[in-house]
């Protein structure tokens, strides 16, 4: 598949995923899935509203959004960024993703799901 | 020890493979040297011996060290899909670990030029865990989908009622109709937006009697349907 290809794709899948999440308010359908952790636990899992955080974006409500999932919130910008830099640029330009880094970005994502979860109130704030 | 013909098309030796590394050192080798075993009959290229290719193609810890090493793009998918499939019912597990394996096999096999064998193998056994746990998952989730499209078809049936009561209300202010008058459900469908409901989303009626506090009710065949999604059906 050319480059081209996989990008229109991409853009595609996203824009009707953008388009449904626009329309709809997470919480009051029933066909986007719950997450499985929160129904077993009761607990917040790290990804735990990053619906409802994407509809809030749609709507230019970014406050409502960080509420929700705020690491998601913060991360998507730059996803974005990278995403575009990646196709644009030369491969050699590429980011290298050494294992560290990895094993870093996902003790940051354990411990905002620890965090959001401690029910006094700064820390209420990550809860969605 | 080996036998070598060397570019005069003489043959050499026999000699040692640390003879052969200075050989090569000093040019009078090279990959492509006729070279045979000692005790073979067979003559071969250098490179088709392994041990003494090693000498001939820099060792892979030099690549290594002069190219940053790659961490393998499957691997970390693996491991990210595998740890979502707590959320996902297992779903991107599956995706997961057939990920995790490819990746791991090619940075197997890359010689050193891929890296991450750790996260592979995190992506792996995660997905693994949450693959396995997939049938408790599921007689979990089916109830709660259940239940969930059963408190959002409730809602709705409370909106309605709610709307069609205001309708009501509106209508008998304006008309000046008291309490006990019956309704006129086509006059009322004049304060509504969208024409009146007769029926709510379960097919059973809305049932209208007199102006007054209990003027509408929601079906008790409806209620007794949606009954334990935790919905307070108010004065409907």
């Amino acid at each position: 598949m050319t480059k081209v290809a996989q990008v229109s794709i991409a853009i595609a899948v996203i824009a009707v995923g953008a388009v449904l999440l626009f329309c709809v308010e997470p919480a009051r359908v029933w066909f986007l899935p719950k997450c499985m952790f929160h129904e077993l636990t009761g607990m917040y899992c790290p990804g735990c509203g990053m619906t409802r955080a994407t509809h809030h974006l749609l709507h230019g409500h970014i406050l409502t959004a960080l509420h929700c999932n705020a690491i998601f919130t913060l991360a998507l910008p730059c996803v974005v960024a990278y995403g575009i830099w990646r196709w644009t640029g030369q491969p050699e330009r590429a980011l290298s993703w050494r294992p560290v880094y990895v094993w870093l970005l996902l003790g940051v994502v354990a411990v905002f799901g620890i965090v959001r979860n401690i029910p006094i109130h700064p820390f209420t704030l990550l809860a969605p | 020890m080996y036998k070598i013909i060397g570019g005069d098309g003489k043959e050499y030796g026999p000699i040692s493979a640390d003879q052969v590394r200075q050989w090569l050192a000093e040019g009078r080798l090279n990959a492509q040297s006729r070279i045979q075993a000692e005790g073979s009959a067979d003559w071969k290229t250098l490179v088709e011996f392994p041990e003494l290719a090693a000498m001939v193609a820099p060792p892979p810890m030099a690549t290594a060290t002069t190219v940053p090493q790659k961490t393998s793009g499957l691997a970390i998918a693996s491991l990210v899909l595998g740890i979502l499939g707590f959320c996902s019912y297992g779903i991107t597990s599956l995706a997961g670990l057939i990920l995790g394996l490819v990746g791991y096999s090619k940075i197997r096999t890359s010689g050193g030029a891929l890296g991450g064998k750790g996260l592979a193998i995190a992506g792996i056994s995660v997905s693994g865990v949450t693959l396995l746990m997939l049938p408790i998952l599921i007689a979990i989730a089916i109830p709660s989908f259940v239940k969930a499209k059963k408190a959002a078809q409730a809602h709705q049936v409370l909106n309605t009622a709610r709307q069609l009561d205001a309708a009501i209300d509106q209508w008998a202010l304006e008309k000046g109709k008291r309490d006990g008058t019956p309704i006129n459900t086509t006059e009322a469908a004049a304060y509504l937006k969208g024409g009146w409901k007769d029926v709510d989303l379960l097919g059973n009626p809305y049932r209208v009697s007199v102006v007054g506090s209990n003027q509408l009710k929601i079906s008790p065949a409806t209620k007794s349907a949606l009954q334990g999604v935790g919905i307070d059906w108010g004065q409907f």
